[in-house]
C-alpha cells in the first residue's frame, strides 16, 4: 500500500471514518513509517485548529428570526396566487364535491331531451315526404282531415279508416333549385286556390324568362296548366311562361291545343300570337298546325283569331 | 421515520399548515446551521432557509416516502446551498486580504457572527487563523466547501453526506481530501508553528 493511501487513511482515521481493521493496519504502519507518522501529526494539528475555530451552534434568536421571516414569505407567496390559480386549486381540492351536481345536471339534461323527444317527435305512422325531409323544412303541427272509414263494422272491436294528414311546411329557397321547382310544379297542377296557382305560375314564368328553364317537370306543369287549368288567368300566365321556353313540338302542340280548345278568346289570341312568333323565328307549325289554322279561319268567333290564322296559313303554304 | 412523523407528512400533504410547520420546527435548526456554516453569513443563511422550506412546501405532495423525510429535506438543503452559492459568485472571489472600505459588504467572520462576546482584546493569533480559514473556504468549490462544512462543522458521517448530496461515498471522500489539501496550505504557517 503506497504512502498516499495511508495519508488518506490518516484523514479518515482522524475523522472517525475508519473501520477497526483498517485502523489497526494504519497504526501498524505508523509505527514503522516516520513520513506517515509526521503526516499524522500535522494532520492532527490541522484538525485541532479547525475544531477549535468551528462555528458554534446557532442561537435561538437567529432561529426565531429565520422562522418569522419564512412564515411571512410563505404567506406572501400564497397571497400572490392569482384568482385563477385559487379557483383551480379549490376546484381540484373539491373535485369530488363538484362531481355530484355536475353529473346531476348532465343526467337531467339528457333525461329532459329524451322525454321531449318522446312527447314531441312525430309518430311512426305519420310521415312526410322524403323530399321535404331532405330539404330541412320547418315542421309545423299536422292536421288530420278527410277521415274516411274503410270498414265501418266495429263489432269486433277494431276500426279501419284512412285520413289525410296536413302538415304546414315553410320553406325558402332559390327558384332555380330543382327541389323548389318540383314543389311549385306540383302546386301549379294540384293547388285548389287559383290565386296560389297564379302566384306559382308567375314565379315559374319569371324563372323561365331569366334562365330558359328546361326542367321537364316545370315544362310539363306549365303545359298542363295551359291546357286544363279552369282559371283563364292561370292558363294565360302559363302560356306566357311557355313562350320563354325553347320552342319544340310539345310547346307547339300545347299552343295549338289552346288555340283550338280554349273558350277564352284572349287565350286563343295569345296562343296564335305565340305560334306567329315561332313562325317568324323559322319554326314550322306542322300538319296539325295547318289543320287547326284552317278550322280557326272558318269558325273561330273572334275576328282577330280568324284573320291571324288566315295570315299564318298563307305564310305556311308559301313555305 | 416514526409513525407520528409519517402522519405529520400526510397531513401536510393534505394542506394542513400546522402539520407542515411542526415538520419545519423539527429540522429547521439543522437546516439553518448547515446554511450558515456553508455561507458564513446570516442573511444568506436565512435566504437559504426560506428557499429550502418553500421548496419543501411546494413539493411535499410529491414526497412518496421512498426515503426518510429528513433525508429528502437535507438533499433539498444541499441542492439549495450549492445553487445559491453558484448564483452568488461574489463569495467565491471575496478575499479578506483585499482592501475594502465597504465593511458592511464583507462576510462576517465565523466567530464574531455567532459569538457576540468576542472583543478586540481577543487573541490576535486566533483572529488571523479565522481569517485564513475563511479565506481558504472561499476558494473551495461549492461541493468541497459543503462537504467540509457538513463534516467538520456539523459532524455528519461521510455516508450521510453522500446520501444528502446524492453522491457516492468515494466522491465525498475526494471532495473532502481536496478540501483538506487546500485548507492545509492556507493554514500551513499555523500548523508548522504547532
Amino acid at each position: 500500500m503506497v504512502h498516499q493511501t495511508y495519508k488518506e487513511m490518516i484523514q479518515l482515521a482522524l475523522l472517525d471514518e475508519l473501520k477497526d481493521e483498517e485502523l489497526n493496519k494504519l497504526h501498524q504502519h505508523l509505527m514503522e513509517c516516520n513520513e506517515c507518522q509526521s503526516e499524522y501529526d500535522k494532520l492532527k494539528k490541522y484538525y485541532e485548529i479547525i475544531e477549535q475555530n468551528k462555528t458554534d451552534e446557532i442561537d435561538e434568536l437567529f432561529l426565531l428570526d429565520a422562522r418569522m421571516q419564512f412564515r411571512l414569505k410563505l404567506d406572501y407567496d400564497l397571497s400572490k396566487q392569482t384568482i385563477v390559480e385559487k379557483i383551480f386549486i379549490s376546484f381540484r381540492k373539491n373535485l369530488w364535491a363538484y362531481k355530484k351536481p355536475a353529473f346531476g345536471v348532465a343526467f337531467s339534461l339528457i333525461a329532459g331531451l329524451f322525454l321531449g323527444y318522446l312527447v314531441f317527435a312525430p309518430a311512426g305512422s305519420v310521415t312526410i315526404s322524403s323530399l321535404t325531409e331532405n330539404l330541412g323544412l320547418t315542421k309545423g303541427n299536422s292536421e288530420i282531415v278527410n277521415v274516411q272509414f274503410v270498414n265501418s263494422d266495429s263489432s269486433n272491436g277494431e276500426v279501419e279508416f284512412a285520413f289525410d294528414e296536413i302538415k304546414r311546411v315553410k320553406m325558402k329557397g332559390k327558384l332555380n333549385d330543382p327541389a323548389i321547382q318540383k314543389i311549385l310544379a306540383n302546386a301549379l297542377v294540384n293547388e285548389k286556390n287559383p290565386g296560389t296557382r297564379i302566384q306559382t305560375v308567375n314565379a315559374l314564368a319569371n324563372q323561365t324568362m331569366e334562365n330558359n328553364n328546361t326542367n321537364p317537370k316545370v315544362k310539363a306543369a306549365l303545359i298542363t296548366a295551359l291546357k286544363f287549368d279552369n282559371n283563364p288567368a292561370v292558363r294565360l300566365e302559363a302560356l306566357k311562361a311557355i313562350l320563354y321556353l325553347p320552342y319544340d313540338n310539345e310547346i307547339n302542340e300545347s299552343l295549338l291545343y289552346a288555340l283550338e280548345h280554349d273558350k277564352n278568346s284572349g287565350l286563343r289570341i295569345a296562343a296564335i300570337n305565340g305560334l306567329a312568333s315561332a313562325k317568324l323565328n323559322g319554326k314550322s307549325l306542322g300538319q296539325e298546325g295547318m289543320k287547326v289554322l284552317n278550322q280557326k279561319v272558318k269558325n273561330d268567333d273572334n275576328e282577330y283569331v280568324r284573320i291571324r290564322a288566315a295570315s299564318l296559313l298563307k305564310e305556311e303554304k308559301i313555305q | 421515520m416514526t409513525q407520528e412523523e409519517n402522519n405529520l407528512v400526510i397531513a401536510a400533504q393534505n394542506g394542513d399548515r400546522s402539520a407542515f410547520e411542526e415538520l419545519v420546527y423539527r429540522y429547521d435548526k439543522n437546516v439553518l446551521g448547515i446554511a450558515y456554516s456553508f455561507m458564513n453569513n446570516n442573511e444568506d443563511a436565512k435566504d437559504i432557509y426560506q428557499e429550502v422550506f418553500l421548496r419543501v412546501f411546494k413539493a411535499i405532495k410529491k414526497f412518496e416516502f421512498r426515503s426518510e423525510f429528513s433525508t429528502w429535506l437535507y438533499r433539498i438543503t444541499t441542492n439549495v446551498c450549492l445553487t445559491y452559492r453558484s448564483q452568488k459568485k461574489k463569495y467565491a472571489y471575496i478575499s479578506l486580504d483585499e482592501d475594502s472600505e465597504e465593511e458592511d459588504n464583507k462576510p462576517r467572520s465565523l466567530a464574531n457572527t455567532l459569538t457576540d462576546d468576542k472583543t478586540p482584546d481577543n487573541d490576535a493569533l486566533d483572529s488571523e487563523i479565522l481569517t485564513q480559514i475563511e479565506n481558504g473556504l472561499g476558494k473551495l468549490s461549492p461541493q468541497q466547501r459543503l462537504v467540509f462544512t457538513m463534516k467538520h462543522y456539523k459532524g455528519y458521517k461521510i455516508k450521510e453526506i453522500s446520501t444528502m448530496m446524492n453522491c457516492s461515498e468515494g466522491t465525498i471522500k475526494n471532495y473532502l481530501f481536496m478540501a483538506t489539501h487546500r485548507m492545509r496550505n492556507h493554514l500551513k504557517d499555523f500548523i508548522d508553528k504547532g
